[in-house]
């Protein structure tokens, strides 16, 4: 498998920084996510042998955690192309045509977005009144993950088909002159 | 019509490049619409598939992995093994697949021991005078054992799209055997291609050397010690022992080995979300895409196929290993252990075959999908390393893949191998 979403690098004229930004300050956050969630199940063993009192609280919490690792950074990976994916097929393709698949492919993900955090946001909604066990926060937390990544799939792969898009004109109108 | 929408739509957005994660999110999405299923289900089903505790143990293990990378770990270990075995005639391919096997379960994925290895294993086979297509050979063939030596993380998947039934202490156990007589049959074919080839032999350095090399290999391949330890003790769980492994080679890197910087560090850490987010998201919508699968009893009609061809288990287990072997050649192995096992899971338990079994089988030949083209990870990693172009790797492999072929002939028909430690311990 390959990072499936590949575009070559400068082979547009827009490209928006500020999102590379955002997907930096989101790698940071999961990265911080990710200590926490190590220190959290290590602090569970130590609590259960060395305290004799286990933090019933953190797996509950880990749980939580690692939504909050991986459904917003797996939206960065849109941004980043680090997911994997068949690319062998559309490469086979004249290079216009693969152009053409992959702003498709862009908007396809942009509408997947939106449903993504559409019908994420009726779970929150649904679940905003019930409460996790043990650790007491509204059921809704567990949903807010797949909304935010819903929302910033969208964001990405928008802003990847105006790029895409600034692209295509630029070629044209170079084939033109 | 729902299956085939299911399917259609599936495999359109593969084609087209859109990453599989996704695609099998929109598959799911586009049946939920079809059949008037409540969207939102697909959803919730997303998160009911991440939100399993065991799976906490993928991100302990991908980056208690990244630390062996980034701190210096893998570099002893294959000091280790050279000095052990680098006195054999073609040594240093012994000593690339009995790294890989002591790396292997540590890491618990073949393509981070192909990039660990073989940014290491590669320049110097090259050094010694051994062939570039060689050692690419043996690296990314030797690699599959990072999956079948315990601790890997791909069983806990498997354990996972298993429904949960199958106890993951004792996959850990199942893969042992028919990981080490993946690295035995490696091990021949290394040799007997090298002694054809040639290739000189080294004097052996004495026992004093490989004393040295073991103690300081010793502390960082420890990690697998803790990690397995603690399961097969009940010490702590799966997801415990892999966040104190991680911890573990954090300590043994930063404070005794002084080889991890905070820079490495971090990259570890950002790497392994990356990881961990690549992996989850999988998870996520392939469980969403198995909730279709089953509504349309997929698993049925797969086994009225297979049976409609044959009525012999042998020729069945044969069929499955084909199809397998096919779909490894083209998708991720994350994805095809979600994928598959709700499918042959249920075929082969009606048919005779273990659950733990099937589970070596499946990641025999999808550790295999993962050295051959067209979409092999490892395959693409060993030829990027030594800057060689796959075609001139692919004409010698065949030795290899032969070796891993009958590796998994001998776990599909002989369940002993993989059933044995297992009961032992039970």
């Amino acid at each position: 498998m390959v990072p499936a979403l590949k575009t070559e690098p400068g082979s547009e004229s827009l490209h928006f920084k500020s999102l590379d930004r955002l997907a930096a300050a989101i790698i940071i956050l999961g990265g911080i996510a990710l200590i926490v969630l190590i220190v959290i199940t290590g602090y569970q063993v130590w609590g259960r042998y060395v305290l004799n009192d286990t933090p019933t609280w953190a797996e509950r919490l880990a749980l939580l955690l690692i939504l909050v690792v991986s459904l917003p950074v797996a939206a960065v990976g849109l941004r980043e192309d680090f997911h994997l994916g068949i690319t062998f097929v559309r490469d086979l393709l004249p290079p216009k045509l693969q152009r053409i698949v992959e702003m498709l492919n862009s908007l396809i993900l942009a509408g997947f977005g939106v449903a993504m955090s559409y019908y994420s946001w009726i779970l929150v909604d649904g679940t905003w009144n019930r409460n996790m066990p043990l650790i007491g926060i509204p059921q809704a937390f567990q949903y807010l993950p797949l909304v935010v990544c819903g929302v910033l799939t969208f964001v990405f792969m928008a802003a990847r088909f105006l790029e895409q898009l600034s692209g295509w004109k630029n070629n044209s109108d170079t084939e033109q002159e | 019509m729902g299956l085939t929408i299911l399917l259609l739509v599936f495999f359109l957005t593969l084609i087209m490049g859109i990453p599989i994660a996704f695609s099998l999110g929109i598959a799911a999405l586009g049946a939920a619409v079809y059949e008037g299923v409540p969207e939102p289900i697909v959803f919730q089903r997303m998160v009911a598939g991440i939100n399993v505790f065991s799976l906490l143990a993928i991100p302990f293990f991908v980056f208690a992995g990244e630390l062996m990378l980034h701190g210096g770990i893998a570099l002893r270990l294959v000091r280790f093994a050279e000095t052990l075995v680098g006195g054999l005639r073609g040594g240093l391919g012994v000593v690339n697949v009995l790294t890989s096997m002591l790396f292997g379960g540590i890491s618990g994925s073949a393509v981070a021991d192909t990039s660990a290895l073989g940014s290491v294993m590669i320049p110097m086979m090259r050094e010694k005078g051994y062939d570039d297509d060689y050692s690419i050979n043996v690296t990314v063939t030797s690699s599959i054992a990072g999956v079948m030596i315990p601790p890997s993380h791909n069983m806990i998947l498997y354990a996972l799209a298993a429904g949960g039934g199958i106890s993951i202490t004792s996959l850990f156990m199942a893969g042992v055997v028919p990981g080490i007589i993946m690295v035995l049959c490696l091990t021949v074919a290394a040799y007997l291609v090298a002694v054809k080839r040639g290739y000189s032999s080294s004097p052996f350095p004495g026992w004093g050397a490989v004393f040295i090399a073991a103690a300081a290999a010793l502390p960082g391949f420890f990690t697998a010690v803790v990690i397995i330890g603690g399961v097969l003790s009940g010490v702590f769980t799966v997801t415990e022992s892999a966040a104190i492994g991680a911890i573990y080679a954090l300590l043994v890197t930063t404070f005794y080995y002084r080889s991890l910087s905070l820079e490495s560090f971090w990259k570890a850490v950002t790497q392994s979300i990356r990881t961990t987010a690549m992996v989850m998201i999988l998870v996520g919508t392939a469980t969403s895409f198995a909730y279709f699968l089953a509504i349309y009893q997929v698993p049925l009609l797969i086994l009225d196929f297979l049976t409609s061809i044959s009525d012999n288990p042998i020729v069945i287990f044969l069929l499955i290993n084909v199809a397998l072997l096919m779909l490894g050649m083209f998708m991720d192995m994350a994805a095809l252990i979600l994928i598959c096992t709700p499918i042959f899971l249920p075929v082969v338990i009606q048919l005779g075959m273990d659950p733990l079994q099937f589970g070596m089988v499946l990641m025999m030949n999808l550790g295999l999908g993962l050295t051959t083209p067209p979409v092999g990870g490892c395959l693409f990693v060993g030829c990027s390393i030594a800057k060689v172009p796959m075609e001139s790797v692919l004409r010698t492999i065949w030795p290899f893949y032969l070796a891993i072929f009958v590796a998994l002939m001998l776990t599909t028909y002989i369940p002993a191998i993989s059933l044995t430690l297992p009961n032992l311990l039970k």
